[in-house]
């Protein structure tokens, strides 16, 4: 009975879902799930020890983007990219989606501009460098700053003449604490100049006073070089940047206190494509210093290095492995840790 | 390290400018990239092109509209020769309108019609008859030969699909002109 009756609520909530649900979008849904079994040993020198096996969801995402033309060859386009985490469900905020590069912009034969949150142009002029990007004890950030995301970012992209390409972005600070830059339109923005040519690409790129997400983890100025060369199966790449204190740089305003930041960092990247195998190697190495005050808190090194595996199950489709070991030393207290970490994981791209 | 960046930049402008575009990857591959063009347009595979007359609803109406150049009956059509069956009728309608019958006009306006407009990202619905015992082959070059006259700079294939006649079948054929 109680069935009976709510039949027809259910028949009338479903059809006005069903009745907007016809119809194309002008989008297209893609992501890709990427996990990782990892185990991660990181020994502290005299003193502890740990050990532990997780479960990590590698950047996996989900996001839809498409395009409408407005007139003829004048789009309005977007993107709205969320992660989604495969291991546990959510981020440690309780976040099932967490934001990614999200956006509204306009494109057309004059180029490309566009709001929202985004990696700045200095992260993503590293292009496919990086070879364990997203990986824990892989990625770049664990060793060099300038991998950010921003919010309230605008941006323009020229179209791609002759191969030369450049980007310029604005990251607003949103912050009208007078004590703080961070009011201005052009107070933090990131910017680059790329070139791509059959195997080689080429790019250098600028972070001015922008709050880095990794390394620094503050605002800092970063200048990056970045290059790849692919002959045949072998494909080289290089990272290679400094970065310095930014303008707001641990609470700065004006240099008015005497803190300071400085980190001369770089990776290498070789592969090896052999059927369905792909051999990676990646090494890297950053020096950082950072004074408060004048007086010396941090002068560390870091050396990474990883050793991985690819194998392709489809074109869309791979199982991977991989080993890395990365020692920090502080040459203050003239420690260091050696972090170890084994993974073995699956990517698939739809 | 300024003397790098100088280097470095001097070789990246100094390379000749004979690029070609790269090819199309994933689209997740393809989004972490600074070529928002190569993303959006020139890979994209966005379903902005009608398929399927029946299931276009509000959302893109307004957006592509198709010449439909042949008469709607409800009674049964006469099947004809490839030679014969030519142009009949003309209008341009939204899509979810195709069952609604037009106005027929002659030959010769239509072809003047056609002739004065440019068809460029024009999409047009066709059809030519055949029977089973003739095979479709008649029907296909009637189809080309149309498609010949209405697109001259050349056309992609949106669509083909097949609707019983008293004594045969018709093969419909949609199509876009280049742009």
């Amino acid at each position: 009975m109680m069935k009976k009756a709510l039949l027809p609520l259910a028949i009338a909530a479903v059809m006005p879902m069903s009745a907007m649900a016809v119809g194309p979008i002008d989008g297209k849904i893609y992501g890709k799930a990427n996990v990782t079994i990892v185990n991660d040993d990181t020994d502290s020198s005299g003193s502890s020890s740990a050990d532990e096996w997780s479960l990590n969801s590698n950047a996996s995402r989900v996001g839809i983007k498409g395009k409408a033309e407005l007139s003829d060859g004048f789009y309005a386009i977007y993107k709205a990219e969320y992660e989604i985490f495969i291991d546990d469900g959510q981020k440690a905020s309780n976040q099932t989606f967490s934001q990614r590069n999200i956006y509204v912009g306009l494109s057309g034969s004059y180029g490309t501009v566009f709001a929202g949150k985004h990696d700045t142009v200095l992260k993503l002029s590293q292009a496919k460098v990086d070879l364990f990007n997203d990986l824990e004890g892989g990625d770049v950030k664990n060793w060099m700053s300038g991998e950010t995301r921003a919010n309230n970012v605008i941006n323009y992209t020229t179209p791609t003449i002759s191969g030369f390409s450049a980007s310029f972005m604005t990251v607003l600070g949103e912050n009208n604490d007078s004590t703080k830059d961070q009011d201005g339109l052009l107070d933090s923005y990131s910017m680059g100049v790329s070139f791509k040519q059959d195997d080689l690409y080429l790019a250098i790129a600028r972070d001015e006073n922008i709050d880095s997400g990794s390394g620094a983890n503050d605002f800092v100025d970063i200048t990056r070089l970045v290059a790849s060369y692919s002959m045949g199966d072998f494909t080289v790449g290089a990272i290679l940047q400094t970065a310095e204190d930014g303008d707001n740089f641990s609470g700065n305003v004006d240099n008015t206190t005497n803190d300071s930041y400085d980190e001369d960092s770089y990776t290498l990247s070789l592969s090896y494509k052999v059927g369905s195998w792909k051999y990676k190697f990646q090494y890297g190495e950053s020096e950082t210093e950072v004074k408060a005050s004048g007086t010396k808190t941090t002068d560390e090194e870091v050396e990474a290095m990883i050793l991985g595996v690819d194998y392709k199950l489809a074109k869309n489709t791979k199982v991977y492995g991989y080993y890395s070991v990365i020692e920090t030393d502080n040459n203050l207290t003239n420690t260091s840790v050696d972090d170890t970490v084994f993974g073995v994981g699956m990517e698939h791209k739809f | 390290m300024k003397s790098v960046f100088i280097l470095f930049f001097g070789v990246l402008v100094s390379l000749n400018t004979f690029a070609k575009d790269d090819d199309c990857g994933e689209s997740v591959d393809m989004a972490d990239s600074l070529d928002f063009q190569q993303l959006h347009i020139d890979c994209a595979d966005d379903p902005v092109t009608i398929y399927d007359p029946d299931s276009v609803g509000g959302f893109l109406s307004g957006k592509k509209k198709a010449v439909t150049v042949y008469e709607e009956t409800k009674s049964a059509p006469v099947i004809k020769s490839a030679d014969e069956t030519k142009i009949q009728t003309m209008s341009v309608f939204d899509m979810t309108d195709t069952i609604t019958s037009t106005p027929v006009k002659s030959k010769t306006d239509i072809e003047r019609e056609i002739a004065s407009q440019d068809n460029a990202g024009v999409v047009f619905n066709i059809r030519e008859s055949f029977t089973i015992t003739g095979g479709p082959q008649s029907a296909l070059n009637g189809l080309f030969v149309q498609m010949a006259q209405y697109c001259p700079v050349g056309w992609s294939k949106l669509k083909e699909w097949v609707e019983p006649a008293q004594a045969g079948y018709y093969l419909h054929y949609q199509f876009q002109c280049a742009k």
